[in-house]
């Protein structure tokens, strides 16, 4: 305790005391209002007041020594209520003082005795040296273990007492104080005013207004009916404001609003808050939290046994449906930012990692829910939250999890085919083809295998569109197997055999430069098509549209085409969630204008869909948007213009650097410049500019480097190709070490580069390293069957079988 | 804001923006509530429209506060807490005037003084005064504040204090001065002129 008067006796007072004193003491005698203003130290009969240690509006504390024992106490005095009410309030009270004297637990600071003493309703507990929670908190610095500890010893006490049938009704943090020992100990058990009134006017009348508003239930913002799960709810809260640091509803505004948010309002995604919290975490804190009291845990002990069993790495008990509900949310939340291929693939994956975890819960092994648990936090890491900017990260956190799941779990062959599919559609969505194609192929395979015809179509489906980019026979193939068993299975889904329809007409057309002859077919699925969809879903609808743009694309008139590139627009910018088809449509308009020298034309409709990608994705994803441009450039053979967009696409990316990092400005600004126009290009200089700035844990930049080695390879600079690609073997070393197999991936396109330049020895070279390192379990490989053959047909040394 | 933490006028309207500082909004409302009541209470009002007075206050200070802008030569919060205020009572003299105009119209009757704004000079300074001396416990030691109270509060003479808690009267009348001085940091601290 602080002394701010010095000690000197010689000058006791000073001018102006005697007044202040006499002021002080008139104000201390003059309560007409208020009266528990002060109380006199012999107010409550058998104890001695010593000083006051809080106020509140629900009544004030004193420290306080018990006359006959001497033991030094905390008392709490009950503010005075009125008439009717009160007289129910004392009932109330000494039924629940009864009870609340019988709560023995460490975690309890228990209580005495109570009484009443002129009217004032009092009660004397246990003195305990501690702060409050959130002061403590706010000092404490604790780890995860730490704060998850605290909340594990109140949900303790709050579970005894409702064991003992008492329900406290006013948990937060101003009824938790933590001792010297840093053990909580929860105040006030079940004697919380719970007064019949009007709630505004309880809510501040405890002069804890926005606290404790921010603390209370659905049920009691709407006045229901208050249980055990009321403290459920309450401790769920507490539990959320540990882990994020913030209550999961704003408290600003008027009452009205703050109790709407109470009922109404789901808690913002604690995931998304903090790292700490992971999928079970999540799980715990938005259980204790639905806004229906029949969904939470039932009673603090459901609570604090799923804390026990997250703290053990134990499989929870909280409804894994609810789970599933809140993930399904938070997809939905993310669709746009995520791509609606990558949301399907998180909630595919949560559902496999459920029937994965059930399966445990049997085996009850710690080791295998460990797993899950971290499998679980990356895959809901990436299935939400977070801006586009990290989109590659995400993806590859997916991928990875998946991988782990799929080769360390023993999951049913539809499972495992699942998460092929959506990991093929989520790289697909990211523009990895290859990698989509590899888990395509697989889950191809996987639906054969479970006898899944539905899975097969959809897999060859997603097969075809992945491969029609590189303008294949295999797309064709694919998309008309696809296509055979929609009319097998499905005769009766008009719909889905139109799609298919379309599917291989589109396929057709991507490989047009070579096959020419496949136009009138392609007309002819088309018009079918374009029959069916429009009876069954009408011409506005946007996959009517889409057949307008495929037909476009083969319509002989430029005038023709052009109106049906307007009419598909029509259609689809009416739609905020036809984006990507919107994009396409625009691309695809502007080349056909460039193609009739239409240029100014061509320009402002590529700069629209330039706009629409930025909305979108955001700045960054211009890039990607001229990436895949640049793709659709290389296949029909616009290998010039492919290129200027690849140079445009690296240029942007660069200037996205400058903006974010302006001191790199002197080094990356001219870098920028000779990509987008200098010659030679540095490409090899861009990249390694790249990699040092997003850093080693990017794998799209690898993927990126080999698409313009590919198409430096077309336009025979094979030079700069080769160079292109030993820099990204580099990277791939760096980053995945030398298994990785998008590593095999590239050294396999380098050796075909090299051998096609007649450098068999370089080619053998790489082709052995790859045939090395290639996992001897995979003789059926493609891309080792692939490397083998070429190996043959080199004229250096041996072939080595894998 | 922890117990022992010195608050001023400034600091307690600045954390009690924000809502998650529940410390600061209790002390707040240990200091205004009150006030509110009071002034309420010298209107003619009854117990219940005086607790609604002081809740609709409250409720809209709590929404506004955010919005609250420093101006001195508005009265400062003071002025903006009274005008709050004003408006409520005067709602609810509105309301109650309506509804029994006769009875209301005696209790209303011109009174030459005090005029509002000088009952609310009044009671703000005293409910100052009555925080400060809650708050002097936490300044002094126990032993200070014992004696600081049986005099003030218990209006005990010197002599029964020495005798009460075994001083002599030096000692008696430092404790009288550290408590007052303490006090006078507080009503400071909270922009309140300790001597009127």
């Amino acid at each position: 305790m602080s002394c701010p008067v010095p000690e000197d006796p010689s000058s006791p007072e000073t001018p102006g005391d005697e007044a202040l004193f006499r002021e002080l003491a008139s104000v201390a005698r003059d309560s007409p209002v208020a009266t528990d203003d002060l109380l006199t130290r012999d107010a409550i009969p058998g104890y001695e007041l010593l000083g006051e240690i809080h106020r509140g509006g629900q009544g004030t504390v004193y420290v306080a020594r018990q006359t006959a024992t001497k033991r030094r106490v905390a008392l709490k005095v009950l503010t005075r209520h009125r008439g009717e009410a009160e007289r129910e309030e004392r009932r109330r009270f000494e039924r629940e003082v009864e009870l609340a004297c019988r709560l023995r637990h460490p975690n309890i600071v228990c209580v005495f005795e109570s009484g009443d003493a002129g009217g004032r309703l009092w009660y004397a507990m246990e003195l305990v040296d501690g702060v409050r929670l959130d002061e403590f908190l706010a000092t404490a610095h604790l780890d995860l273990a730490g704060r998850l500890a605290l909340i594990e010893g109140i949900a303790a006490a709050v579970a005894v007492a409702h064991r003992t049938g008492v329900i406290h009704r006013d948990l937060k943090p101003a009824n938790i104080l933590v001792d010297a020992n840093g053990t909580p100990r929860v105040v006030d058990f079940g004697l919380a005013l719970a007064s019949s009134g009007d709630l505004a006017r309880r809510i501040t009348a405890t002069g804890a207004f926005l606290g404790t508003l921010a603390y209370m239930s659905p049920e009691q913002a709407s006045g229901g009916e208050v249980d055990t799960r009321t403290d459920v709810h309450a401790i769920g809260l507490l539990l959320y404001e540990v882990l994020t640091g913030r209550l999961p509803w704003s408290t600003h505004g008027d009452v009205s609003k703050v109790l709407e948010r109470v009922k109404h309002e789901r808690p913002a995604d604690p995931c998304a808050l903090s790292s700490d919290v992971d999928a079970e975490l999540r799980t715990i804190v938005m259980t204790a939290l639905e806004k229906d009291p029949a969904q939470r845990y039932d009673s603090a002990d459901a609570l604090l046994r799923d804390l026990v069993r997250y703290r053990n790495g134990e499989p929870l008990a909280a409804r894994p449906q609810s789970m599933a509900y809140v993930l399904r949310k938070a997809v939905a939340r993310h669709r746009t930012a995520l791509g609606i291929a990558a949301a399907v693939a998180v909630v595919v994956c949560v559902a496999a990692a459920f029937a994965v975890r059930e399966q445990w819960r049997a085996d009850d092994q710690r080791h295998e829910a460990a797993l899950a648990r971290q499998l679980m936090r990356t895959i809901v890491g990436a299935g939400s939250g977070g801006s586009m900017e990290h989109g590659e990260a995400r993806i590859a956190a997916l991928a990875e999890s998946l991988e782990r799941l799929n080769t360390e779990l023993d999951v049913s062959p539809d499972v495992r085919a699942s998460l092929h599919l959506s990991l093929g559609e989520s790289y697909s969505a990211r523009l990895l083809f290859d990698e989509a194609k590899e888990h395509l192929r697989d889950a191809v395979a996987r639906f054969r295998e479970a006898g899944d015809g539905e899975g097969v179509a959809r897999s060859l489906e997603a097969l075809a569109a992945v491969q029609c980019q590189r303008g294949s026979d295999d797309a064709v193939e694919a998309a008309t197997e696809a296509l055979d068993l929609r009319r097998a299975a499905l005769p009766l889904d008009a719909v889905r055999v139109a799609c298919g329809e379309r599917l291989l007409a589109r396929t057709l057309l991507a490989r047009l430069p070579r096959q020419p002859d496949d136009v009138p077919r392609a007309r002819e699925l088309l018009d079918r098509a374009e029959g069916t969809l429009v009876a069954e879903l009408g011409a506005n609808d946007p996959d009517v549209a889409m057949i307008h743009i495929l037909s476009a694309s083969i319509s002989a008139s430029g005038a023709d085409a052009i109106e049906l590139y307007e009419r598909a627009l029509r259609v689809l910018e009416r739609r905020p969630g036809e984006a990507r088809r919107t994009i396409e449509c625009l691309d695809r308009y502007a080349g056909r204008l460039a193609s009739l020298a239409r240029y100014d034309e061509a320009d402002a409709v590529f700069e629209r869909a330039a706009n629409l990608t930025r909305q979108t994705y955001g700045e960054r994803h211009t890039v990607d948007h001229l990436r895949r441009r640049s793709e659709l450039e290389r296949i029909d053979g616009n290998l010039a213009s492919a290129e200027r967009l690849e140079r445009a696409a690296l240029a942007t990316e660069l200037d996205g650097w400058i903006e974010l990092r302006p001191d790199d400005e002197p080094r990356l600004g001219p870098l920028a410049a000779s990509v987008r126009e200098g010659e030679p290009v540095p490409y090899v200089d861009a990249f390694s500019a790249l990699r040092e700035l997003r850093g080693d844990s990017d794998f799209n930049l690898s993927s990126w480097m080999n698409q313009i080695a590919r198409l430096l390879d077309e336009l025979e600079r094979h030079g700069e190709a080769e160079a292109l690609l030993r820099e990204s073997l580099w990277i791939h070393c760096r980053i995945y070490g030398l298994d990785c197999p998008n590593r095999q991936e590239t050294l396999y396109l380098l050796a075909a580069q090299l051998a096609d330049r007649e450098l068999d020895r370089e080619a053998a070279d790489c082709l052995d390293e790859l045939l090395e390192r290639a996992a001897p379990a995979s003789p059926d490989d493609a891309l080792v069957a692939k490397a083998l053959e070429l190996r043959k047909r080199l004229s250096v040394g041996t072939v080595q079988a894998p | 804001m922890t117990s022992g933490e010195q608050i001023t006028s400034r600091t307690l309207l600045e954390r009690v923006r924000d809502p998650a500082d529940r410390v600061a909004w209790e002390r707040f409302y240990g200091i205004y509530a009150p006030l509110i009541e009071r002034f309420a209470a010298t209107h003619g009002l009854s117990h219940d429209e005086i607790e609604d007075v002081r809740d609709e206050s409250l409720a809209r200070v709590a929404a506004k506060l955010p919005e609250f802008e420093y101006d001195p030569r508005r009265g400062g919060f003071r002025g903006w807490l009274y005008r709050i205020v004003r408006g409520k009572v005067v709602d609810h003299l509105r309301r109650a005037g309506a509804r029994n105009a006769d009875t209301r119209e005696l209790q209303t009757a011109p009174d030459p003084s005090p005029t509002p704004d000088e009952v609310w000079e009044r009671l703000w300074r005293e409910e100052h005064l009555r925080y400060a001396l809650r708050e002097v416990a936490e300044h002094v030691s126990e032993r200070t504040y014992q004696t600081f109270r049986l005099l003030l509060v218990d209006e005990l003479t010197v002599a029964d204090v020495c005798e009460r808690m075994g001083m002599n009267a030096n000692q008696v009348y430092k404790a009288k001065a550290r408590g007052l001085a303490a006090v006078r940091g507080i009503l400071e601290r909270l922009g309140v002129e300790p001597d009127a």
